[in-house]
């Protein structure tokens, strides 16, 4: 998968003037992030929950025998509380000192969007929602909110 | 292509500790005694490290490192005698160059003038009085010949060979070197034979040839071929050299590389080199001991003519025949103030012979020398060819004979300087650089830890597939499967190896270490080093190499006497201090021992008592070995001055706590008189832990072994609280409660699921952890938590199981302290008391194990659990008549008891309790185990008669027989058990030859009997709570199919209360043994 991502990134590539979009869901909202920024995306993992851990984080993982901590972006966005899904997919950040995944319910495409499509995030969001949103993009699927991984991993 | 500055700056940084390192170690042997060979390591360790500052212009330690050099070369040149002062200005150079290179960024504020200053005393020092007796005394001066296009020689003292395109090096320092120009006793010509494929320099000391020259004697270069003796094997070879080198006339010899062939070629030659200090000429020395050489080439001949013409060998002459490719011009440059008429002479033959080098463009790269590294390239032999050429050549083969004498005593003396030292140096700059550098890599740390991730996820999906696999029940694909399950495990093995590094990291500093305490403290120290070789994880090096230091250090100054007061009690002068390291199964075991004085307890007493640590009853009455252990409290220090070695009262605490972090152990045994013993245990890796794996409100976590203290079955009677803190009394003592459950907020509710309790330890902390189950016993490795969870104390970090799952490691002190734990700081006291009792209970009957043959109820009296196996009909074997069963190596007699008490048998025995008695295992059938009971009721002897029957007794309205094993057992001996006996113990060694590990029983089936029970008046004490036994337990429990034994060892352990109150000996649902309810033990089947 790893190797997959990385060929599609440096294939069709995340060019000047493009972005290579990687979405998925929480809930029915859809969620993107820059491809070149994933590592990695495994289903079915077991997450297993670390007692008195900080709210925003659902727990940990192993992912290639790497112990991950993955977080949960309801909780970083304040989408209330965790519904329970099973079948709960891990998408693995690249970073250079911390291995962080995010938790999304469903992955979606990965889809191709030019720089200049990318808005501002919505002026009613608060400054706690804005700090991890780069920006709105508006897709025929509906409005893909992509993330800032920088500020993601840093939580 | 871009060069990545910093990366190199850090290859430097690591190349220039190990060159540090090296150089010290060397330095400290060099005091010890001078050898040539140690000079010409540490001065080529010092010339790296300049060669190498200068291309990062750190001009400061390139400076320094320069200064250092020259030192060194007047000690090399024999100008300079070692001296302490010497060494003292050396080490601490090489202290400043370290400490530079550590802050390699700002070495350029480093103050070094001083050291500068304290050097060059030693340079100018001798330059005075020898400019004017230079010429004089110098008989030998400089004569380089490049036969390169080079307009100048590169300056001798920087010891570089110059390459074709790099002629001159260094012109700044060339100041400098002048002075050490002048005093160059050494003679070195430089030949570029015009090959450039094949550069090979060799070059010969002129301390050689000044012997040669002093005694009148041929100095020849032979280089022969061992495959070409007319011997078969290399060993003949080396006989037949033999009577050459019992003429004690060989200076130099070693394989001869230039000549060495490549390796796909069919070796027709090896080529090794000898150089010849003779009388007569070398091929008559060869000749008479039949030694076939390939060529002989004439360094100095004691003749008229310098010619190196003139030689006995027709090979050479051969050679001289077929030349013709001079290629290149020759320069010689001779230093003016020395061209005397020899040199002339000299000249003449060197230009001669560099003729004859070229012209014989194959084979006459013949001389050697010993080749600092070049600044840049380091320890590689550099291209040039060399020749050393005599400067005065008198030749007068008659007086050959008068000479003998002289050059023998040259080659034997110990003095320094002498030349003969040097026919061992050309081999350390060869086998220090090619060995490391072609048997070593330097691979990062990061680059590991991801293969070792790789190839624990490897072994994951390997078992994922090995269980897909067998679905198919295809055998190919069975054999396929189990072939990469075989290299998968040997892979990840050898990669998990990868991390441990030898102990000689840390020992290679120590001599430093004691001389620096020896000199500090006038007490002369001998130190012995064992077991450099064991390896270690990389971390526990690091983490533990200051503590190691710091144990040496305060074995020098506390354990040691000075040499007078050694010298009073008659001991040798000289201390010892040994350290060993050894592996001992995970575990590496290290001791440190000195033959001092030993601790002195009532000083350390006093100390204790007067900085407040204990209080003086306590003082007065603690035993020797709790006093000794007085030295691990904080604050304790009985110097009476706190001196640079120490005194300063954080020495012993901060050792033993590092090494509790590391997961392993201090202990120190002293003996008045006799001196101190330090022992410290570590596991292997830290990234392995034995963990004990338990689950509560039905999550995973880890425990980690050495936590771990017991295991018991929680009897709810026995919990109480003290202040709503939850307490259990165990075995008489409260012991806090911790319910794992409720502390991390697991579950909501309070669950009745919480079974047992783990009672755990840590340095500070002895408490009870609640937990719902105990699951096993596993090797787990460990990961770091993220960052995002720094602030979770309770979990050291996480595991990841074999079936992928992320468990988290539980944290022992970071839960107590978490939850407000007082530390109880007596623990260790007190489990030395438990420790103690149990030991004094090992031989007070523990419990009767009950069981029933058929209908026939039996108790056996049991000091800890016997194993109990299920039957299995295809198991069992006919030996001598003897129904046997093959167990751990052991041929084990069955006894059917219902065979021996002729027993109506309507229900078969399925079930084998094997005791060990005497070493001597036997196992009983059984229809049905119970349950352990700590005591039984009245025993009355007489009503049932029987062999080995100790008496009956009324259990549960059943009436019980009372076994005597151990009669039971003189009555088997007396048939043919003897046999089998004799049979085992041949079995037994037989296996241990074969094998040394796995030969030590576990305790926990040595069962022990008490042959007159009289368990009324006896409280029952566990001795079998020792984790390591229940490790054992556990790792039975995977051999073989056992019945139950966590319940049985559960119920076991359970505590029971002081004597007399038989009754609430279990839990409550099962407690009631005596006249209660007979527990069946469930079996586990095998896997």
């Amino acid at each position: 998968m790893e190797r997959d991502i990385e060929q599609l990134s440096s294939g069709i590539g995340t060019t000047d003037a493009n972005l290579q979009i990687l979405t998925w869901t929480i809930g029915t909202q859809l969620f993107g992030m820059d491809i070149s920024e994933c590592k990695e995306v495994v289903r079915n993992r077991q997450v297993t929950i670390v007692p008195y851990a900080p709210d925003n984080i659902s727990g940990i993982v192993n992912l290639r025998g790497e112990v991950v901590t993955v977080l949960d972006l309801r909780k970083l966005l304040g989408y209330g509380k965790d519904t329970v899904i099973r079948e709960s997919v891990i998408i693995c950040l690249k970073s250079a000192h911390s291995n962080v995944a995010i938790k999304a319910d469903t992955i979606s495409d990965v889809i191709e969007i030019t720089k200049d499509r990318l808005e501002s995030p919505p002026a009613h969001l608060n400054e706690m929602e804005t700090r991890f949103i780069r920006g709105v993009v508006l897709t025929d699927k509906g409005l893909v909110v992509i993330l800032n991984p920088n500020e993601i991993v840093k939580q | 292509m871009s060069i990545d500055y910093d990366s190199i700056l850090a290859d430097f940084v690591i190349e220039a500790n190990e060159l540090l390192d090296r150089a010290e170690s060397s330095v400290l042997d060099l005091e010890k005694g001078y050898q040539k060979e140690l000079v010409d390591q540490i001065f080529r360790t010092v010339h790296t490290i300049k060669g190498n500052a200068g291309l990062f212009d750190l001009s400061r330690i390139s400076k320094l490192a320069h200064t250092l050099e020259n030192v060194l070369n007047l000690v090399r040149n024999g100008e300079l005698d070692i001296k302490m002062n010497v060494i003292d200005d050396v080490l601490i150079s090489l202290d400043r160059l370290r400490e530079m290179i550590r802050n390699i960024k700002d070495s350029e504020s480093y103050e070094i003038d001083d050291l500068l200053q304290k050097l060059s005393k030693f340079t100018s020092k001798k330059d005075e009085p020898k400019k004017e007796a230079a010429p004089a005394q110098t008989p030998s001066p400089m004569t380089i010949v490049p036969v390169t296009a080079a307009p100048v020689a590169p300056p001798a003292a920087e010891r570089v060979e110059a390459k074709k395109d790099e002629p001159v090096e260094a012109a700044p320092e060339k100041d400098i070197e002048k002075n050490v120009l002048n005093e160059k006793v050494k003679t070195e010509v430089a030949l570029n034979v015009n090959r450039p494929e094949v550069k090979s320099t060799l070059k010969i000391p002129a301390k050689l040839l000044n012997t040669a020259v002093e005694t009148k004697q041929t100095l020849s270069f032979v280089y022969i071929n061992l495959l070409n003796q007319d011997e078969k094997t290399l060993h003949a070879v080396l006989q037949k050299l033999k009577p050459v080198f019992d003429t004690k006339s060989v200076l130099m010899h070693g394989l001869y590389e230039d000549k060495i062939p490549m390796l796909k070629d069919t070796w027709q030659f090896v080529p090794y080199y000898l150089i010849l200090l003779t009388q007569e000429s070398a091929a008559m020395l060869l000749d008479r001991a039949n030694v076939r050489y390939e060529k002989i080439r004439v360094l100095y001949e004691p003749e008229k003519s310098g010619v190196a013409k003139t030689t006995d060998t027709p090979q050479v002459k051969e050679i001289v025949q077929e030349s013709k490719v001079v290629s290149e011009p020759v320069a010689v440059k001779v230093k003016e103030e020395i061209q005397e008429k020899e040199v002339a002479n000299a000249t003449t033959k060197v230009t001669e012979e560099i003729q004859d080098s070229k012209e014989n463009e194959v084979k006459v790269a013949e001389q050697i020398e010993v080749i600092p590294e070049s600044g840049i390239q380091k320890e590689q032999i550099s291209s040039s060819v060399a020749a050393i050429i005599p400067q005065a050549t008198p030749e007068n083969r008659e007086h050959e004979t008068a000479e003998a004498n002289i050059m023998e005593q040259n080659i034997t003396s110990e003095s320094y300087p002498t030349s003969d030292k040097r026919e061992d140096a050309p081999h350390i700059p060869q086998k220090s650089g090619e060995n490391v550098s072609d048997t070593h890599l330097k691979v990062p740390v990061k680059l590991i830890d991801t293969l070792i991730n790789l190839a624990g996820e490897t072994v994951i999906a390997r078992n994922e597939m090995m269980q897909k696999i067998d679905h198919f029940s295809d055998p190919a694909l069975e054999m396929v499967g189990k072939r990469v399950s075989y290299l998968v495990t040997r892979l990840q093995e050898g990669i998990m190896r990868t991390r441990l590094q030898e102990l000689n990291t840390v020992f290679q500093r120590l001599p430093r270490v004691v001389r620096d305490a020896s000199q500090n403290t006038g007490k002369k120290v001998e130190l012995v080093v064992e077991g450099g070789d064991v390896e270690l994880d990389k971390t526990l090096i690091d983490a533990m190499g200051e503590s190691i230091m710091h144990m040496i250090r305060n074995a020098v100054d506390h354990g040691l006497e000075s040499p007078a007061e050694r010298l009073r009690v008659g001991k040798k002068e000289a201390g010892i201090v040994k350290v060993v390291a050894q592996l001992r199964g995970g575990n590496v075991f290290l001791s440190i021992k000195d033959d001092g004085r030993g601790l002195n307890i009532e000083k350390i007493k006093s100390s204790a008592v007067a900085k407040g640590l204990i209080t003086k009853d306590a003082a007065s009455i603690m035993t020797h070995q709790e006093a000794v252990e007085l030295v691990f409290m904080a604050g304790l220090s009985t110097a009476d001055k706190v001196t640079q070695t120490s005194g300063r009262g954080v020495g012993m605490d901060v050792v033993r706590s590092n090494f509790k972090k590391l997961g392993g152990t201090v202990d120190i045994i002293s003996e008045m008189g006799h001196g101190t013993t330090i022992t410290a245990t570590l596991p292997q890796t830290l990234t392995i832990v034995t963990c004990l794996l338990i689950r509560s409100s039905n999550m995973l976590f880890a425990l980690p072994q050495q936590n771990v203290v017991e295991l018991i079955l929680v009897d709810r009677t026995q919990m109480t609280s003290v202040e709503n803190h939850p307490m259990y009394n165990l075995r008489g003592r409260l012991l806090p409660i911790l319910g794992l459950s409720s502390t991390l907020k697991l579950s909501e509710s309070d669950s009745n699921k919480e079974e047992f309790i783990a009672v755990v330890t840590s340095e500070r902390h002895h408490f009870g952890l609640l937990i719902d189950e105990i699951v096993n016993m596993e090797e787990i490795v460990v990961k770091r938590l993220g960052e995002h969870f720094s602030g979770l104390s309770f979990f050291s970090g996480a595991a990841i199981m074999g079936d992928g799952e992320a468990v988290l490691i539980l944290d022992v002190p970071g839960l107590a302290k978490f939850s407000n734990l007082q530390a109880n700081t007596n623990e260790e006291a007190l489990l030395k008391e438990e420790r103690a009792r149990s030991e004094a209970d090992q031989n007070i009957l523990s419990g009767y194990l009950l069981f029933s043959v058929d209908k026939q109820k039996f108790a056996v009296p049991v000091q800890s659990i016997p194993r109990i196996e299920k039957i299995d009909n295809n198991q069992i074997e006919y030996f001598m008549g003897l129904e046997v069963v093959k167990y751990r190596g052991d041929v084990v007699p069955i006894v059917r008891l219902e065979e021996f008490y002729e027993l109506e048998m309507k229900q078969k025995a399925i079930y084998l309790i094997i005791f060990t008695i005497e070493g001597m295992r036997i196992g009983i059938t059984a229809t049905q185990v119970y349950n352990v009971v700590n005591r039984l009721p009245e025993i009355k002897v007489g009503r049932f008669e029987g062999r080995s029957i100790t008496g009956h007794t009324i259990l549960n309205n059943e009436t019980t027989l009372v076994l005597d094993v151990i009669d039971f057992l003189k009555h088997l001996r007396e048939s043919r058990f003897e046999e089998i006996i004799e049979y085992n113990k041949n079995l037994r060694e037989d296996a241990r030859e074969a094998t040394r590990a796995e030969v030590v029983t576990p305790s926990i089936e040595e069962i022990k009997y008490y042959p007159k029970p009289d368990a009324e008046k006896r409280s029952v004490h566990s001795d079998v709570s020792r984790t390591e036994q229940i490790r054992s337990s556990r790792r039975e429990e995977e051999e073989s199919a056992q019945v139950g034994s966590a319940p049985i060892a559960e119920t076991f352990r359970a505590p029971s209360s002081p004597a007399g109150n038989g009754s609430t000996q279990h839990k409550e649902d099962e407690g009631k043994v005596i006249g209660g309810v007979w527990k069946k033990v469930e079996v586990k089947e095998q896997k």
